[in-house]
C-alpha cells in the first residue's frame, strides 16, 4: 500500500501567467520506507507539487482536479482542520533555506516542543524528554543546542533541528523540498547521510525535490523527472539514470558535469606564469560596541596562473575564493600582497592608470540578473568599456554587435533591453561585455551557478569554445567541483582564506594530498554514479 | 526609445485599475493647489486683508462663500492666498532639503571611510530628534518668521534625504552592474552619475512628496503657534489659531484646515502613485518559479 | 541585559554634552550680549557688569560652559527674565504635564494601531484592509492641532461634554486629570496610532511571507498560532522602532497641542520664551526636549535588546 499516492493532480495558475497550471495531470506513488526524487529545472513545478501534497499552496494557486491520498483519505477533499491535523504529525515538511525556515525568536527547544503541543496531549516532562531524545537522533547534543537561537547556529545545525521537527511525531512521509540547495557540499553530504539513516530507521516514505541530478544519484530509489508543470518519465533511480528513455531527460543527463575531465582542443596551456598572485591577505574587521571582530577573508594567498590556461579556484562558502578575485579585479582592496601582471605590480596601479589599466582583467559574475543595468540597452551596456577607451560610440556599438553574435546571440539584442533576456542569455551578454574589451584575463566568479542545469551545459560550452579560439585565460570560480572538472587545467583548493592545494586538476581529483580536498571529492554527490574522474572524453 | 523600467512606462500600469483614482486625485489635488497659489490675486474674490464692516465674523452666505473671519475679512480669498505662504514653504523646504541632503548621501555614501563616518554620526544626532520639535527649536533660536521657518524645515529634512540617498548609494554600490563599470574602466563620477543617481532619483521623489505633505504639516504648525509667517500674511495654520477664539464661529477654524487636509493627502495620494511607478519588481517580472535558478 | 544598559547610557552621555554645549552656546552667545541673555534687556550697565562677573562672562567659552553644566546639574538653570521665577521650578511644575499627554498618547497609539494593524494584515486586500487602511491616510492627513480645535467644537461647545481646557494633577483628581486629557490624547495620539497601524500591517506583511511562517503551518500550526505566536512577536521589532521613533514626534505634537487645550506644560512654557525671548527660559525647556528624546531613544533601543535575542548585549 503506497503511503501516499497522487491521481490526476493539477493546480491552476492564474491569469496572466506563462501557462495555465503549475502542474498538470501529476501521478506519483511513494512507498513506506520509499526514497523519491522529483527532479526538475526552476519553473517544472516540482516545488509546487511538494507544497499542493501539504496544503501549502501560495494563495495564488489552487487545486483545480485530482487526488492526494493519505492515510484513506484524499486531502483534497478534506476540511481544513483534518488537514491540519496530518501536518506535521502524519506528513512532515522540511524548506530550502535553514537561514529563514526557523522561527529567530524561538530557541531549538521551543520550536520542537511546539509541535509536539500541536499534536500531542503529552505533559512537560514528557515533551521535553522527546526533544531531547528528537535531537539526540540528529546529532546535536541536546544540553549545548536546545537553549540556542537559530542564528547562533550553522546552517547545517539548522537544518539539523528542521528534520528533528520534522520527523519528531514520526510521520509517515516526509517531503524535503530542495533541504540541501543552499548548504555547502560537505554539509550537504552529511544532511543526505542524516537523511537517508533516519529513513531506513524509521521506514519513513521520502519525496524528495531537487534540481541536482548527482543528489538523485546519491541517494533515490525512484526518481520523476518534471518539465513545464508535468512529469516526463519516471521509474527506477538507477534504470532511469542509465537509460532514460524521454528526450528531455536524456538532455538533462548529458548536461549534467559528471566530473569527469573533459580534454580541450587546440594548444595545451603555456606554463609561463601570466599572473603572479603572491601573499594576498584581507581581513574584515566589524566594528562591535566595544571592540571589534577580525575576519581573516585572504591570508598570504598565492598562486600562479598560467598563459592560455583555465585555472579553477573552488572552495566552500567563507573560503575565500571569491574574495581573491575580487582583490585581483580591483574591485575590494586587499590590504597587503602583490599581483603581478605584465612585469607591473596590479595592486598598486592608483588613480587614472588604474581606470586605464584594469581592462587588462575583466569579471563576469554570478548573479545574471544584477549584473546588468536594467535602464541601459544591451548594446550600450556592452560597448560602454570601449567608449571608456576612447572608442566612438557607433563603432564600440558596431563591436558590441558583433560580439553578441560571437557568443551566440542575435546582434539585434543590442538594442533591447536587459529584462527581455533569460538568466542564461545575461551570462552570454555579461560575456560580451568582459570580452569586447580584450582582457588579458577573465575571471568568471561562478558564473553559472545561478543558471539551470541545461544552461549552465550551454554556457560553459561557449567558454570552452571561447578559450579554444581566442586563447583566452580563465579564473574559472566555482563551488561545484564537477562544474571545475569540464573547464578547467589547473586546479586550487581554497579554505578559510588560505591556499590548501593546486595542480593539474586530474592530479588533484584522482590523487588528492590534502585531506580537506579528499572530503570534497567524497561530498560530491553522486560519485559512484559515473567513475569520477577516471577517463577523459569529448 | 521607452525603457520597460522607465518611470512613464511603470507610471502608467501603476495608474491601471484603482492607481488611476489615486493618480488623478493625487495629482490634481496638487496641481489646484499650484494654480490657487500662482493665480491667487486673479481668481480670489477679495483682496485677503479687505475688512468687510457689515459682516464681521459671519457664516458661509453666497457673498462670502466660506464666511468672514473675526476681522471681517473674507475666508475664501484669505485661504487662497494663504496657498502661497503653505507652497511656498514646502516646496522651497523640500527642494533645498533635498538639494543638500541628497549631496551628501552621494558623498558619504560613495566614498565611505572617515568622511562617512562624521556625516552619518551627526546625522544620527539630527535625525533623532522629531521634526517638529527639532523645527521649532531652530525657530528658537532664529526668530519667528517666513525666512526663519523655510531654513528650520530645510534643515529638520535634509538628514532624511542623505540617510536616504546613502543608503540607496551603497545598496547600489554593490551592485555587479556598478562593478562591472568600475572594471570596464568608467571613471567614478560617471558612475555616479549615470549608473547610481538614476536608479536612485525615483525613491528620492517618492520620499520628497510625502516629505512636502509632512513639511506642510509641520509648517502650518508653526503658523499655528504664531512662529512662522508673521500676520497680517495669511496662513493656513494661524487662521486656525484665530478661529480656536471664536468658538461658536466654527467656520473660521474649519475651512483653513480643511485646506490643509485635502492638500496633504494630494501629496501622500501622489507620493503612493509615484512609489509604485517607481517600484522596480514591476518592471522586472522573472517568470520562474521554484528554486531560483534561471534557465 | 545591564551591561547593554550601561554602553548605551555611556554612549548617550557624549551626546547630551554636546547637545547642551551646543544649546548653551546658541541660547546664551547668538542673541548678542550674553549678560542680556542672561539678565534681559531692561538691565542696567552695572547690572550687566555685575552679571559678567558672577557668570564669569569674559572668561572663554568652554570655561563658561563647564561653569553652567555645573550650576545645571545642581539644580540652578537661571531665571526667566519675565517673572524671574527659577527655570528648574518651572519645568518642575510643567514636565509632569507634558510627559503625561505624550505617554498616554503613545498608549492610545499602541493600544489602537497594533490591532488594527493585524486585522489589515491579515485580511489583506479585504475590505477591512480598505477600510482600515483609509481610516488610517485620513488620520495622518488631519493636522492634529485642527483636529484638536475641531474636538473642542464638538465636544465642548456644540454636546458639551468635555471642559476645554484646564488641567489639574492626576495625584490630585485623577477622574478630573483623566477627563481634561482625553481630548488632547486622542489629538496627539491619533496620527501615529495611523503610523503604527501602517507599520504593523506593512511588518506583519513581511513577516507572514516569510519561510519560518511556512514551517509553522507545516507543523500544523492554527492560523491563530501562526499570527500571534510567530508572526506578531517578529514583527513587533519594526513596531518597536516606529513607536519609539514616533514618540519623540509625541512629544512635538504635545507641545503644539498644549496651546489648543490651555494646558501648562513644557509646550507653552516654550512657545512663550520664545515669543519673549526668554533665553533662560528657551535653554531650560530645550534641555528637558533633547533629554527626554534622548531617553526616549534610550529606551526604545532596551526594549529591542529585551525582544530580540540577536541582538548582543
Amino acid at each position: 500500500m503506497a503511503t501516499i499516492e497522487i491521481g490526476d493532480l493539477s493546480v491552476a495558475l492564474p491569469a496572466g501567467a506563462d501557462r495555465t497550471h503549475a502542474v498538470r495531470d501529476i501521478e506519483l506513488s511513494i512507498g513506506p520506507g520509499e526514497m523519491c526524487c522529483i527532479v526538475g529545472e526552476s519553473g517544472s513545478g516540482k516545488s509546487v507539487t511538494a507544497q499542493a501534497v501539504m496544503g501549502l499552496l501560495p494563495p495564488a494557486l489552487r487545486i483545480e482536479s485530482g487526488s492526494i491520498l493519505y492515510a484513506g483519505k484524499d486531502l483534497c477533499r478534506e476540511d481544513a482542520a483534518s488537514v491540519r491535523a496530518v501536518r506535521g504529525s502524519g506528513i512532515g515538511m522540511i524548506f530550502q533555506d535553514p537561514m529563514t525556515a526557523l522561527n529567530p525568536l524561538m530557541t531549538v527547544e521551543a520550536q520542537i516542543d511546539e509541535i509536539l503541543g500541536i499534536h500531542t496531549a503529552l505533559d512537560r516532562k514528557a515533551r521535553r524528554a522527546r526533544v531531547a531524545a528528537a535531537v539526540e537522533e540528529v546529532y546535536l547534543e541536546p544540553e549545548r543546542f536546545l537553549p540556542l537561537y537559530p542564528h547562533q547556529l550553522s546552517g547545517g545545525q539548522r537544518q539539523r533541528v528542521m528534520i528533528a521537527i520534522a520527523l519528531v511525531l514520526q510521520p509517515k512521509l516526509l517531503i524535503a523540498d530542495e533541504p540541501t540547495t543552499a548548504l555547502d557540499v560537505t554539509t550537504q553530504a552529511q544532511i543526505l547521510h542524516l537523511m537517508a539513516e533516519l529513513q531506513r530507521r524509521h521506514g519513513t516514505a521520502v519525496m524528495f525535490v531537487t534540481h541536482d541530478f548527482g543528489v538523485v544519484a546519491e541517494i533515490a530509489d525512484s526518481v520523476h523527472v518534471m518539465r513545464h508543470g508535468e512529469v516526463v518519465e519516471s521509474g527506477e533511480a538507477a534504470e532511469v539514470l542509465r537509460e532514460p528513455r524521454h528526450d528531455y531527460t536524456r538532455m538533462l543527463l548529458d548536461a549534467v558535469p559528471s566530473g569527469d575531465l573533459v580534454e580541450r582542443d587546440g594548444e595545451p596551456p603555456a606554463s609561463a606564469p601570466l599572473v603572479e598572485v603572491r601573499d594576498v591577505s584581507k581581513v574584515y574587521i566589524k566594528k562591535r560596541l566595544f571592540g571589534s571582530e577580525r575576519t581573516q577573508a585572504l591570508d598570504a594567498v598565492s598562486f600562479d596562473v598560467h598563459v592560455g590556461e583555465v585555472l579553477g579556484i573552488v572552495g566552500e562558502s567563507g573560503s575565500g575564493k571569491s574574495t581573491v578575485a575580487r582583490c585581483i579585479a580591483r574591485l575590494l582592496e586587499a590590504d597587503s600582497g602583490r599581483v603581478r601582471l605584465d612585469g607591473h605590480d596590479f595592486l598598486a596601479l592608483e588613480g587614472e592608470t588604474l581606470r586605464r589599466e584594469r581592462r587588462a582583467i575583466q569579471t563576469v559574475f554570478q548573479d545574471p540578473f544584477s549584473a546588468l543595468n536594467p535602464r541601459r540597452t544591451v548594446g550600450r551596456s556592452i560597448a560602454q568599456g570601449l567608449i571608456n577607451y576612447g572608442e566612438s560610440k557607433g563603432r564600440a556599438l558596431a563591436t558590441a554587435r558583433t560580439m553578441l553574435e560571437r557568443v551566440g546571440l542575435d546582434p539585434t539584442a543590442a538594442d533591447r533591453y536587459p529584462n527581455e533576456f533569460s538568466g542564461g542569455q545575461r551570462q552570454r551578454i555579461c560575456i560580451a561585455r568582459a570580452l569586447v574589451l580584450e582582457p588579458r584575463v577573465l575571471i568568471a566568479d561562478e558564473a553559472v551557478s545561478a543558471l539551470d542545469v541545461s544552461v549552465q551545459a550551454q554556457v560553459l560550452a561557449l567558454l570552452r569554445d571561447l578559450r579554444d579560439q581566442m586563447s583566452l585565460t580563465i579564473i574559472f570560480i566555482t563551488h561545484d567541483l564537477r562544474v571545475a572538472a569540464e573547464l578547467c587545467d589547473r586546479l586550487i583548493v581554497m579554505r578559510e582564506g588560505k591556499v590548501v592545494e593546486s595542480g593539474a586538476i586530474a592530479d588533484i581529483l584522482l590523487n588528492p594530498e590534502a585531506e580537506y580536498t579528499r572530503s570534497l571529492i567524497d561530498a560530491v554527490p553522486g560519485r559512484r554514479w559515473e567513475s569520477f574522474g577516471a577517463r577523459a572524453h569529448r | 526609445m521607452v525603457a520597460v523600467a522607465s518611470p512613464r512606462g511603470g507610471l502608467w500600469s501603476a495608474a491601471k485599475g484603482s492607481g488611476l483614482v489615486r493618480l488623478c486625485i493625487g495629482l490634481g489635488t496638487i496641481a489646484l493647489v499650484l494654480f490657487v497659489a500662482l493665480f491667487a490675486p486673479l481668481i480670489a474674490p477679495q483682496p485677503p486683508d479687505l475688512i468687510d464692516f457689515m459682516s464681521i465674523a459671519s457664516p458661509p452666505s453666497t457673498e462670502h462663500l466660506l464666511g468672514t473671519d473675526e476681522a471681517g475679512r473674507d475666508i475664501l480669498s484669505r485661504i487662497f492666498y494663504g496657498a502661497r505662504v503653505s507652497v511656498a514653504v514646502v516646496f522651497v523646504s523640500v527642494f533645498t532639503a533635498m538639494l543638500f541632503g541628497v549631496s551628501l548621501g552621494l558623498v558619504s555614501g560613495y566614498r565611505g571611510g572617515w568622511v562617512d563616518d562624521i556625516i552619518m554620526r551627526v546625522i544620527d544626532i539630527v535625525i533623532s530628534f522629531p521634526t517638529l520639535v527639532l523645527a521649532l527649536l531652530i525657530i528658537a533660536l532664529l526668530g519667528p518668521g517666513l525666512q526663519n521657518a523655510i531654513v528650520a524645515i530645510s534643515i529638520v529634512y535634509i538628514p532624511y534625504f542623505a540617510r536616504l540617498t546613502r543608503g540607496e548609494v551603497l545598496s547600489l554600490k554593490s551592485r555587479d552592474y556598478v562593478s562591472a563599470a568600475l572594471s570596464t574602466g568608467t571613471p567614478h563620477r560617471v558612475i555616479l552619475f549615470k549608473e547610481i543617481l538614476p536608479n536612485l532619483l525615483g525613491n528620492i521623489v517618492v520620499y520628497a512628496s510625502l516629505a512636502a505633505s509632512e513639511a506642510l504639516i509641520t509648517e502650518s504648525a508653526l503658523s499655528f503657534l504664531g512662529l512662522g509667517v508673521q500676520p497680517p500674511t495669511p496662513s493656513w495654520g494661524y487662521m486656525i489659531a484665530a478661529g480656536m477664539q471664536y468658538s461658536s464661529y466654527w467656520w473660521i477654524s474649519l475651512f483653513p484646515g480643511l485646506a490643509i487636509f485635502v492638500t496633504v493627502i494630494g501629496f501622500n495620494f501622489l507620493g503612493d502613485t509615484l512609489r509604485d511607478a517607481f517600484d522596480p519588481t514591476l518592471a522586472r517580472r522573472t517568470r520562474s518559479s521554484g528554486s531560483g535558478k534561471e534557465g | 541585559m545591564l551591561g547593554y544598559l550601561f554602553r548605551r547610557v555611556a554612549q548617550m552621555i557624549p551626546v547630551l554634552l554636546v547637545m547642551s554645549a551646543g544649546i548653551f552656546v546658541a541660547t546664551t552667545h547668538l542673541p548678542g550680549d550674553p549678560a542680556v541673555a542672561i539678565i534681559g534687556m531692561e538691565s542696567s550697565e552695572a547690572d550687566r557688569a555685575r552679571a559678567r562677573e558672577r557668570y564669569g562672562l569674559d572668561d572663554p567659552i568652554p570655561v563658561q560652559y563647564v561653569a553652567w553644566l555645573k550650576r545645571a546639574v545642581a539644580g540652578d538653570l537661571g531665571r526667566s527674565l519675565r517673572t524671574r521665577e527659577p527655570v528648574a521650578e518651572m519645568l518642575r511644575a510643567r514636565a509632569p504635564v507634558t510627559l503625561q499627554l505624550t505617554f498616554m498618547a503613545m498608549v492610545l497609539a499602541a493600544l489602537v494601531g497594533i490591532p488594527l494593524g493585524v486585522i489589515a494584515a491579515r485580511h489583506r486586500g479585504g475590505f477591512l484592509d480598505s477600510f482600515v487602511s483609509g481610516l488610517a491616510l485620513t488620520a495622518v492627513a488631519i493636522p492634529f492641532f485642527w483636529l484638536g480645535v475641531l474636538l473642542i467644537l464638538l465636544f465642548s461647545i456644540a454636546l458639551e461634554l468635555l471642559p476645554p481646557s484646564g488641567y489639574v494633577p492626576f495625584t490630585e483628581a485623577p477622574l478630573r486629570n483623566i477627563q481634561l486629557m482625553i481630548m488632547p490624547t486622542i489629538t496627539v495620539g491619533l496620527a501615529m496610532s495611523a503610523l503604527v497601524m501602517r507599520q504593523t500591517r506593512s511588518a506583519m506583511l513581511q513577516v507572514l511571507g516569510q519561510d519560518f511562517v511556512k514551517t509553522a503551518h507545516a507543523k500544523g500550526a492554527s492560523e491563530m498560532r501562526v499570527t500571534y505566536r510567530h508572526a506578531l512577536p517578529n514583527a513587533f521589532v519594526p513596531v518597536i522602532t516606529v513607536i519609539g521613533l514616533q514618540t519623540g514626534a509625541l512629544l512635538g505634537g504635545a507641545i503644539v497641542t498644549e496651546r489648543v487645550f490651555s494646558l501648562p506644560g513644557v509646550g507653552t512654557m516654550i512657545v512663550e520664551g520664545i515669543f519673549n525671548r526668554d533665553f533662560p527660559v528657551i535653554q531650560g525647556a530645550m534641555l528637558f526636549i533633547v533629554a527626554s528624546v534622548l531617553i526616549i531613544n534610550l529606551l526604545t533601543d532596551l526594549s529591542y535588546a529585551a525582544i530580540d535575542p540577536r541582538v548582543k548585549y
